[in-house]
């Protein structure tokens, strides 16, 4: 039975009274906090940038892995570290923060998508969904989307895991 | 450079985004600071600001151009996500607009270059809450977005003619999908 409900959410004083029953196939609600990892590539995120530190670029649907929607990661779940730790990128990523209320001011509705292979509350915003061919006006939503969403992740403040180091040169470029 | 490209089609010092209070970087060298005090020379001072500045921005031009050699380097999966290599068209677009720039707006040099994963080349500017973002596709047009929050985001389409693929004459030979050898005979 658990099994379809998914994994239980972490043990914490938010989750206290509703922990036994508190599961990540329980509907994303308004006072919840969604994780996003950004992947540490060239200047996805940078201080000097000041309020936009984050680049929108970091919420650009990824013709690979958003193609049902962007994935988020529930804290109730799941935290930055944790999220930090487990990422298969090569270089790491920083973990920014989002509000639920922040994604639904932004019309962004977000459905829960427990993946077994993944950490536990993983979800997405079926909206930010990779799509190949866009009319210009839907491009430049997403652009603005994307500018919105970097512009609240930064000031939410990001996570950077301890040791994280610049992301030159790429696994994959040749030396320069 | 191929005649057309004007930067000032996009009037960098419009109000509307502020970006004409941008604010150099002063650096004031220790030697130049001690000539400040000891000196009734203000100009001195003057002129060292500017050089300092000078150099500052050319710093920046210089690792903004590193950067962009970077990405045209990036092969597939460059990201770890499984992203594609940057298509070499896109690259070079990226590179001759970066040369317009430079001529362009000498005084104002991207904070950052960067590549998104569907294979677009952008350079960013912030100023405060001001963000400016220019991209370079495969398409012919450079799109600026302006952006501030609690105002309207702007868009522009800025139309570019690149001198290598228009100044062509003649039919132009595709490169062959198929490695293989073209001899006289099958032409």
């Amino acid at each position: 039975m658990a099994s379809k409900r998914g994994r239980r959410a972490r043990f914490c004083r938010r989750n206290l009274i509703r922990w036994l029953c508190y599961f990540e196939s329980c509907p994303v609600t308004a006072d919840e906090t969604l994780l996003h990892s950004i992947p540490n590539n060239q200047d996805y995120y940078k201080d000097e940038m000041g309020v936009w530190a984050v680049s929108p670029m970091a919420f650009k649907p990824h013709p690979k892995r958003d193609i049902d929607g962007m994935s988020f990661f529930r804290e109730d779940f799941t935290t930055p570290r944790k999220l930090a730790k487990a990422s298969r990128h090569p270089n790491g990523v920083r973990v920014c923060r989002l509000t639920v209320v922040e994604l639904t001011s932004l019309q962004l509705d977000t459905a829960v998508d427990p993946d077994p292979k993944e950490l536990p509350g993983h979800c997405i915003v079926p909206k930010l969904k990779y799509v190949k061919k866009l009319k210009p006006e839907e491009r430049q939503w997403i652009k603005k989307i994307s500018a919105d969403l970097a512009l609240r992740a930064t000031a939410n403040k990001v996570y950077s895991p301890p040791g994280l180091h610049a992301p030159f040169p790429s696994p994959n470029a040749p030396h320069v | 450079m191929a005649e057309g490209n004007k930067l000032s089609a996009i009037t960098w010092n419009s109000p509307a985004w502020g970006l004409a209070k941008v604010k150099p970087i002063f650096y004031i060298p220790p030697a130049v600071a001690i000539s400040r005090a000891e000196s009734s020379y203000p100009y001195v001072v003057t002129s060292a600001i500017a050089i300092s500045t000078t150099i500052e921005t050319t710093r920046v031009w210089s690792e903004r151009e590193r950067e962009l050699l970077t990405i045209g380097n990036f092969g597939d999966n460059w990201d770890g996500l499984g992203a594609e290599a940057p298509a070499a068209k896109v690259v070079n677009r990226a590179d001759f607009f970066f040369r317009l720039l430079r001529t362009g707006l000498p005084d104002n040099p991207p904070m950052r270059v960067l590549m998104s994963p569907d294979s677009a080349i952008a350079f960013e500017w912030a100023n405060g809450n001001n963000f400016v973002q220019a991209e370079v596709t495969d398409s012919d047009e450079v799109e600026w977005m302006f952006a501030t929050p609690g105002k309207e985001t702007i868009f522009l389409q800025q139309m570019l003619k690149y001198p290598a693929e228009v100044e062509t004459r003649g039919p132009v030979w595709q490169a062959s999908e198929v490695d293989e050898p073209v001899s006289a005979a099958a032409i």
